[in-house]
């Protein structure tokens, strides 16, 4: 009987592992943000510059990623806010008046191309570069199962278990897609940018972990169009926090019975 | 020479096998994306894997939505998709020869908009919010469907991506009251305008004073508060220790005023350590908050104010 209940202790210890499901199971939260900066635009790019209800040739720019999704927000910020511009044709009027820091994201037509030091920003009036710092663009939570809080010295301190069951957070494959986004239609495409992996080590205690980030890396590989790369920017990840949670009380269940689980 | 050819022929054999062991275990998992009525979405899909090494992979759908991936044979993993204009959805599968294919149905997202008062009726502004789905749990959850939302200078708020025909709460944080949850309520159209929620002046004091190694008190200097809820926690309280605005009560910080002291309100029961730093040795405390006591507590700091 007693191996039995040792069985079950054991069964409740070792669930972990097996990513989510349960509502009620013990879990390690790690809030992970990627971050962009260094963005750039000098490739040929075409979105949205029709003459109809388009700013054209400016707009703002979202990101679709491994953490999170497009939003009308400073995800990918560009340079042009609140600029007087004239475009090639001699028309010239303020734009970028909605709080964004737009790109000129019509630089393959004949009307904005370069070079035009009102249209470009960088490199003899050919080249976008972002007058903005880092951006955001995307924070997901993931709930990773853990095992209980357990400590296998008797000092009182946990040695393993909770969040200290995590040692590193991978992304393999970060990608970015890049939309110029627009209230009244669908957002449209401009290229999709491809990061080689992208590592997080964690130093985490069995209750939470620090802020912990991974290289920045530049991008290796480009779709939509895959043969011309038309922007560059550089991506890094960060677990901006760790949290074990334990909603059940399955594991202060456990410490109730056996003293190894009741460690700080 | 000979002897050489052998061994090239040796490692060409054993890196064939290797390949072709790999390729006996992994398997391939297929699926599609589509919306509520069955029409293909072109999306991507996030993939993770937990254990001590966690990660997480992207792919994307052809124009089609459909997908196809592999893995090794036996892994646990999670599979989120997302398109444009759609709320993510999830499957927790293992990898198995007989594994389903996964087909994802995702529905359009509604608007969530009102009001976060006090008892005085009066605004709360900066205050976070989160949505949080009833008896449902996500392994993985993108902050721009369930967060990322605060409240304007008057207290009012709007989430854009709410799930339809699923219950939900809205919880609530802000710097003086604990965290709450509004009653449960359900989007059963477009948008929800007009929804109120109340935060209460419960919680309780956590306050002190930090001094230095004459007494003297020592302010400007970083408090730190730790919290846990208490083990007898109710349901409710269970509930909102699964709400991501968990974090926000979870750790705060403030400085010390002139006199040195600091204080924490609307500090909900629990475990409590507070500790100071940036001068001398650091230093803590730790204790029990109930209903009717405050916490409170001197830090004595091994430095010496300046005068």
């Amino acid at each position: 009987m007693r191996r039995l209940y040792r069985g079950f202790q054991l069964l409740l210890v070792l669930v972990p592992f097996v990513l989510p499901t349960d509502v009620l199971a013990q879990v390690c939260t790690l809030s992970v943000t990627g971050l962009n900066r260094s963005r750039m635009v000098y490739g040929d790019v075409n979105v949205e510059c029709g003459r109809d209800i388009h700013s054209a040739p400016f707009g703002n720019w979202g990101v679709s990623s491994n953490v999170g999704k497009t939003q009308d927000g400073h995800q990918f910020d560009g340079w042009c806010h609140n600029n007087y511009v004239c475009d090639n044709q001699g028309n010239c009027g303020t734009s970028c008046r909605d709080g964004w820091y737009e790109w000129n994201s019509c630089t393959d037509s004949p009307k904005f191309s370069p070079p035009n030091c009102t249209l470009y920003n960088a490199e003899n009036c050919s080249l976008q570069v972002s007058s903005q710092d880092i951006n955001v663009h995307g924070t997901t939570y993931l709930n990773v199962q853990t095992s209980c809080p357990f400590d296998s010295d008797g000092d009182g301190a946990c040695d393993s278990g909770g969040c200290k069951d995590i040692s590193s957070y991978t992304q393999p494959n970060h990608f970015m897609s890049l939309y110029e986004l627009d209230p009244f239609d669908r957002d449209d495409l401009v290229q999709t940018l491809y990061f080689p992996q992208l590592t997080v080590s964690l130093s985490c205690d069995s209750w939470g972990c620090p802020i912990s980030g991974s290289q920045w890396a530049g991008p290796v590989a480009y779709d939509s169009p895959w043969w011309v790369p038309r922007v560059y920017a550089e991506v890094a990840i960060v677990v901006g926090w760790g949290l074990f949670r334990d909603p059940a009380q399955v594991c202060r269940r456990l410490a109730a019975r056996d003293s190894r689980y009741n460690c700080r | 020479m000979k002897r050489y050819g052998c061994v090239h022929l040796f490692l060409l054999v054993l890196f064939t096998r290797e390949t072709s062991l790999t390729a006996m275990q992994s398997l391939t998992l297929r699926g599609e994306i589509a919306d509520a009525a069955g029409a293909p979405l072109q999306g991507d899909l996030t993939v993770v894997t937990g254990g001590k090494n966690v990660a997480s992979w992207s792919l994307q759908t052809n124009s089609i939505g459909t997908f196809s991936f592999q893995v090794p044979e036996g892994t646990p993993l999670t599979v989120v998709a997302k398109a444009n204009g759609y709320l993510s959805a999830e499957i927790s599968v293992v990898a198995q020869t007989d594994a389903p294919a996964l087909h994802f149905r995702l529905s359009m997202a509604g608007r969530v908009s009102g009001r976060v008062i006090d008892e005085m009726g009066k605004g709360i502004p900066d205050a976070q919010l989160a949505i949080r789905y009833v008896e449902e749990s996500r392994a993985v959850e993108f902050s721009q469907e369930i967060a990322d939302v605060a409240t304007d200078d008057f207290g009012y708020f709007t989430f854009t991506s709410v799930a339809r025909n699923r219950p939900f709460t809205i919880d609530v944080a802000d710097s003086s009251h604990p965290l709450v949850a509004s009653p449960v309520m359900t989007l059963d159209r477009d948008s929800l305008i007009g929804v109120l929620v109340t935060v209460h002046e419960t919680g309780q004091v956590v306050r002190g004073r930090v001094l230095d190694a004459y007494g003297q008190p020592l302010s400007n200097i970083r408090v730190h508060m730790n919290w846990r809820p208490e083990s007898r926690s109710n349901s409710r309280r269970r509930e909102l220790d699964m709400s991501v605005l968990h974090i926000y009560e979870r750790s705060r910080s403030t400085t010390t005023r002139s006199d040195g002291s600091f204080e924490f309100r609307g500090v909900a029961e629990g475990v409590v350590i507070v500790n100071a730093t940036n001068c001398g040795r650091p230093v803590s405390a730790r204790g029990e908050l109930t209903a009717n006591t405050p916490f409170e507590a001197t830090l004595t700091l091994s430095c010496v104010a300046a005068r």
